[in-house]
C-alpha cells in the first residue's frame, strides 16, 4: 500500500529540487561573481551617463527613443508569458504544467524588475523620475492620467505587484518544507516567509480557491500591461506606430518571445539542476507546439500590419516601411524573418524536434534573437523617418548603451541564479500532487498523464 | 483674450538665415559644437528647410523656416506624463522647464519635429556667455522649444496693461521677426481682426504644414506664388 | 474534582491538548479519522496535515464556505473607485489644457480605472486569502516537521487530558508512527 501511496516518494522529491537550495558548489559563485561583474560595468555606464548627459547616447533629433526603449519592450514582453502561462496552464488545469509553473512565474518577475529599470535611466533627469508617481506636487498638481506612459506606470506596477504575489502563494507550501530541512540563519528566513503554514486541510482549501481567483484575474492584466506599452506607441501620430493593430500584435508578440524563454530557462534549469526526470521531454514538446502556434501568430500580426502600409502606400508611412525592409535595416529584417518565423516553423513542426532539448534551446534562443531585432524595427526606423524629410535621421548605439543592455541581460541572469538559491525552482507540491493522482488512477509510467482526470483537483475543497 | 499667431511669407523668405542667428541669441539656446550636430544634436529653436527643386541646371532653391507651430491641437501635449507642456489660453503651447523629467515622448509625437532635448549641460564658447539673455531661463537636460518669444510677449503685455489699454499690433515683435530684413515673418493677435496676421492669415495663399494632421497649428505660411 | 496543588498543574489540567498522530500514507490517515469519527469525536476537532493537497475522495471535504470572493468583489469596487477618482478626480482638480483634448477623458480615465480595479482585486484577495488561511501565525503552531517528507499528520484538539489518553489509542490503534502531545491548543 504505501509504495504506490501519492506520499512515498515525497521526500525524494524534496531531495531533488531542494538540492541546489540547501548545496552550494563553486559554479555557483563562479557565475554569480562573472554575472556580478557585468553588472558592476553596467552599473559604471549609468554612473557616467548621470554624470555626463543623455547624449552620451546615440540619441539624436528624430530618433528621441532607441536601445533602452527598445530593451523596455523586449523585456516586458519577455515578462508576459511567464505569469500567464502559468495561469493558462493552471486554469485549464493542464497536468504537464506542474514542473514549469515556478519557472515561469520567476521569470516574469525578474523581467519586469529589469524592465521597469528601463523608462527611468531613459529619463533625461532620472534624478526627478518621482515626478510620475500618483501624488500632488506642492501646487496641487497630479501627474497627467491622460498620458500613455502614466498608463505604463500603473499597469507595471499593477502586473509587478501581481506577479510577485502570484509566485509567493503557491510557494509557502514548499517553504515550509525548507523551513523544516534548513539550519541557522536561513532557517528563521524560511520561518518567515512560510507564514506558520503547516499544510491544513483548511490552508489548502484556501490556496487552491485564491490561485483559482488570482491565475483568473493576473491573465487579463498581462494582457492589458503588453496592451498599454503598444499604446505608448499607438498613441502618437508617428507613421506605422499610429496603427490599431498594435496592442494585440504587441502581445501575441511578448507571448511568443516569453514562451522562448521559458524554454531557455527550463532546458537550462534541467541540464544544471539534474532535473531530467521532472522536466520531461513531454514538457519541451507542449512548449514547442505553442511556440510553433505563436509563431504562426505572431507573423500572421506582422504580416496584416505590413501589408496595409504597403498596399496603401501612404507616403510618410511607406518611407518607413521601405527603409525598415530595403534600407540599412534590411539585415535586420530578414534576421527577424528567419528567427521569428522560418527557423521555429519548420523545427517545431516535428515531435523528434520538439522533444529534443538541444534543439529546444537553440532555436528559443533565436526566436528572441528574432524578436529583439523585431523590436528595434518597430521603433528605430519608424523615428527615423519622420514627416518631414528635413528631419530624417538614423541611430547607432554607443559603448554606454550596450554596457546597460549587457547589464541588464546579465541582471536579469543574476536575479534567477540568486532565485534558485534561495527557493525551489520547481514546485515540489504540484509535482508530488500530480505524482499522487498518477497513482490514484493506477498509471505506473512516470510522465503520462493520469486516466482518470480527477476533476478540478485544486478546486475541490471549495 | 489674445490668440498669438505668425505668418511666414515663402514670397519674401530668402533663406538669410538671420531669424535663426536671432533666435539663439534671444532664447539662450545652446551651442552643440560641429561634432554634436553631425550626430544630429544641434538645437535650433528656429531652423531654415532647404530643398532643391529641379535637375541641372534648372535647379531652384526653396527655403522654409519651420518652428513651434503653437498647434491648438498639439499631439505633444497630452502625452506628456508630468504636464511639462500644456496649453495656454493664449493659445501659446508651452514649455516648464520645471517639470520636464525628460521622457522625450513630447519630441517623438511632433510631426514637425520642432523640439529640441538638452543632451548635455549647456555651452557656449567665449565669449558668447557675455551675451546670454538674462530674461530667459538656461535649460538643463529638459526638452525646449520655440515659444514665440514669451519673455517678449509678458512685457509687452505688461507695459499695455501699465498704459491702460491693448497691445497695439506690431508692438510685440519675436526676435525673429524683429530680425527678418524682408519681412516675410508677420506676429500679431489673430483674435484682433484689423491685426497683419489676422489678414494675411486668410489669404488664398495661405496654407500650414500637415494640415491633414488636424493639428491646427497657430503658424501660417503663404506659399510663393509662380512669376514666370 | 480536587483541589490544584500546584499552579503549573492547575494549567494543565483545563488547558486543551493537541495530538498529532503521524501516518506513513494518507489512506491510513483517512481510516484513522474515520475511526475518530466512530468513537464520537467531531470532525472539526480534527484536522489534517499534509504536504500536498489531500486527493478527492480519501477524506470527507473541508466544507467551510469560503469567502474569498467577498474580498475580490470588495476589492474590485475599491479599486474601481480609486482608479476612477484618480484619473478623473485630479484631471479636474488642477484642470489643465492639453492637445485641445477635454479635461476627462472616459477613454483614458477607463485605462487607469481598469488598472486600479485590477490592483484592487490582486491586494484585497491577498489580505482575504491570509485572513482566511489564518497566516500569518504569530504562535508557535502544532505541526510535526515530518510532514514536509510525506507523511500525514491527524491532529485531534481535545478538551480534557483525560479523553486526550483515549484519544491516543485510537490514533495509535489505526496504526500512527508517533504522536506528539501540544499543550495548550
Amino acid at each position: 500500500m504505501a509504495s504506490d501511496s501519492p506520499f512515498g516518494s515525497a521526500a525524494r522529491v524534496n531531495d531533488d529540487i531542494l538540492r541546489p537550495v540547501l548545496q552550494t558548489t563553486w559554479r555557483f559563485y563562479a557565475v554569480v561573481a562573472l554575472l556580478g561583474s557585468v553588472v558592476l560595468w553596467g552599473a559604471f555606464a549609468v554612473w557616467y551617463l548621470l554624470s555626463t548627459g543623455i547624449g552620451v547616447f546615440g540619441l539624436n533629433r528624430p530618433v528621441y527613443w532607441a536601445l533602452m526603449i527598445i530593451n523596455f519592450v523586449f523585456f516586458v514582453g519577455l515578462s508576459h508569458s511567464g505569469t500567464l502561462i502559468s495561469a493558462i496552464l493552471r486554469v485549464t488545469h493542464a497536468e504537464w504544467r506542474r514542473p514549469i509553473t515556478r519557472g515561469a512565474e520567476a521569470m516574469t518577475v525578474f523581467t519586469i524588475m529589469v524592465a521597469a529599470a528601463f523608462p527611468l535611466i531613459h529619463l533625461g533627469r532620472p534624478w526627478v523620475f518621482y515626478y510620475l508617481i500618483p501624488y500632488p506636487d506642492l501646487r496641487g498638481l497630479w501627474p497627467n492620467f491622460r498620458s500613455p506612459l502614466i498608463w505604463d506606470f500603473i499597469a507595471i506596477s499593477t502586473y509587478l505587484t501581481g506577479s510577485i504575489i502570484y509566485l509567493y502563494l503557491p510557494m509557502i507550501p514548499d517553504l515550509a518544507v525548507i523551513r523544516d530541512r534548513s539550519h541557522g540563519w536561513r532557517r528563521y528566513l524560511y520561518i518567515a516567509l512560510s507564514l506558520g503554514w503547516t499544510g491544513s486541510e483548511r490552508e489548502w482549501s484556501r490556496l487552491s480557491r485564491v490561485l483559482g481567483i488570482m491565475a483568473v484575474v493576473i491573465i487579463p492584466v498581462a494582457v492589458s500591461v503588453h496592451s498599454i506599452v503598444s499604446w505608448d506607441f499607438a498613441m502618437t501620430i508617428v507613421p506605422v506606430w499610429h496603427s490599431t493593430i498594435f496592442a494585440p500584435y504587441f502581445v501575441v508578440g511578448a507571448i511568443y518571445s516569453g514562451i522562448a524563454l521559458v524554454i531557455t530557462i527550463m532546458v537550462l534549469i534541467r541540464w544544471v539542476f539534474n532535473l531530467q526526470s521532472y522536466l520531461q521531454p513531454r514538457q519541451f514538446d507542449n512548449l514547442g507546439k505553442l511556440l510553433f502556434v505563436m509563431s504562426v501568430i505572431w507573423f500572421y500580426f506582422w504580416f496584416a500590419d505590413a501589408l496595409t502600409t504597403w498596399y496603401g502606400r501612404e507616403p510618410s508611412e511607406f518611407a518607413v516601411l521601405r527603409y525598415t525592409i530595403l534600407g540599412p535595416f534590411a539585415p535586420l529584417f530578414w534576421t527577424m524573418i528567419v528567427c521569428n518565423l522560418v527557423i521555429p516553423f519548420w523545427t517545431m513542426m516535428f515531435k523528434q524536434l520538439r522533444r529534443n532539448v538541444l534543439v529546444m534551446l537553440v532555436v528559443s534562443l533565436l526566436v528572441n534573437v528574432g524578436m529583439y531585432s523585431e523590436r528595434i524595427l518597430i521603433i528605430v526606423p519608424a523615428l527615423s523617418r519622420g514627416r518631414l524629410p528635413s528631419a530624417w535621421g538614423s541611430y547607432q548605439p554607443t559603448w554606454v548603451e550596450i554596457s546597460i543592455t549587457a547589464a541588464a541581460f546579465a541582471g536579469f541572469s543574476l536575479l534567477y541564479v540568486l532565485f534558485t538559491k534561495f527557493f525551489p525552482v520547481v514546485s515540489m507540491w504540484e509535482v508530488k500532487e500530480g505524482m499522487g493522482e498518477r497513482a490514484e488512477a493506477g498509471v505506473k509510467e512516470p510522465g503520462t498523464p493520469p486516466r482518470k482526470t480527477v476533476e478540478g483537483a485544486e478546486g475541490a475543497y471549495g | 483674450m489674445y490668440k498669438w499667431a505668425m505668418v511666414v511669407d515663402l514670397d519674401r523668405c530668402t533663406g538669410c538665415a538671420a531669424c535663426v542667428v536671432a533666435c539663439r541669441a534671444e532664447n539662450n539656446v545652446p551651442i552643440a559644437g560641429e561634432e554634436e550636430a553631425g550626430k544630429g544634436r544641434a538645437s535650433f529653436w528656429m531652423r531654415i528647410e532647404r530643398y532643391w527643386e529641379g535637375e541641372y541646371p534648372n535647379v531652384r532653391a526653396r527655403y522654409m523656416p519651420v518652428f513651434c507651430q503653437q498647434c491648438a491641437n498639439a499631439p505633444c501635449e497630452p502625452v506628456c506624463p508630468v504636464y511639462a507642456t500644456y496649453h495656454s489660453a493664449e493659445g501659446l503651447n508651452v514649455q516648464v522647464y520645471n517639470r520636464c523629467v525628460g521622457t522625450r515622448y513630447c519630441a517623438n509625437n511632433c510631426p514637425y519635429a520642432v523640439r529640441y532635448f538638452n543632451w548635455f549641460d549647456p555651452r557656449w564658447p567665449d565669449p558668447l556667455p557675455e551675451q546670454l539673455n538674462p530674461d530667459v531661463t538656461v535649460r538643463f537636460r529638459v526638452m525646449e522649444k520655440c515659444t514665440f518669444c514669451i519673455q517678449r510677449i509678458r512685457r509687452g503685455k505688461e507695459l499695455a496693461k501699465m498704459a491702460g489699454r491693448r497691445v497695439i499690433d506690431g508692438e510685440i515683435q519675436p526676435a525673429c521677426v524683429q530680425t527678418c530684413a524682408p519681412g516675410a515673418l508677420v506676429f500679431g493677435d489673430l483674435n484682433d481682426p484689423a491685426s497683419r496676421v489676422a489678414r494675411l492669415a486668410m489669404s488664398p495663399r495661405r496654407f500650414r504644414l500637415h494640415e491633414d494632421l488636424g493639428t491646427e497649428p497657430a503658424v501660417f505660411y503663404l506659399k510663393e506664388q509662380s512669376y514666370g | 474534582m480536587d483541589k490544584p496543588v500546584d499552579k503549573h498543574e492547575a494549567r494543565q489540567d483545563t488547558s486543551r491538548t493537541v495530538l498529532i498522530g503521524l501516518y506513513d500514507d494518507v489512506h491510513a490517515a483517512g481510516r484513522a479519522v474515520d475511526g475518530l469519527e466512530k468513537h464520537g469525536i467531531a470532525r472539526d476537532k480534527i484536522s489534517v496535515n499534509s504536504s500536498v493537497p489531500l486527493p478527492v475522495g480519501t477524506f470527507r471535504a473541508y466544507t467551510r464556505p469560503s469567502r474569498l470572493p467577498y474580498f475580490s468583489a470588495l476589492g474590485a469596487f475599491a479599486g474601481l473607485i480609486a482608479g476612477f477618482s484618480l484619473a478623473a478626480g485630479t484631471a479636474m482638480l488642477y484642470p489643465i489644457a492639453t492637445g485641445g483634448k477635454p479635461i476627462v477623458s472616459l477613454p483614458t480615465v477607463g485605462v487607469i480605472t481598469y488598472e486600479f480595479t485590477m490592483l484592487g482585486i490582486i491586494l484585497f484577495t491577498l489580505v482575504g486569502v491570509l485572513y482566511e488561511m489564518g497566516l500569518p501565525r504569530v504562535k508557535k503552531p502544532p505541526y510535526d516537521p515530518r510532514v514536509s517528507d510525506g507523511c500525514v499528520g491527524v491532529l485531534v484538539t481535545c478538551e480534557t487530558e483525560q479523553i486526550s489518553f483515549e484519544i491516543e489509542g485510537i490514533l495509535r490503534e489505526y496504526g500512527a508512527a508517533t504522536i506528539t502531545r501540544f499543550a495548550g491548543g
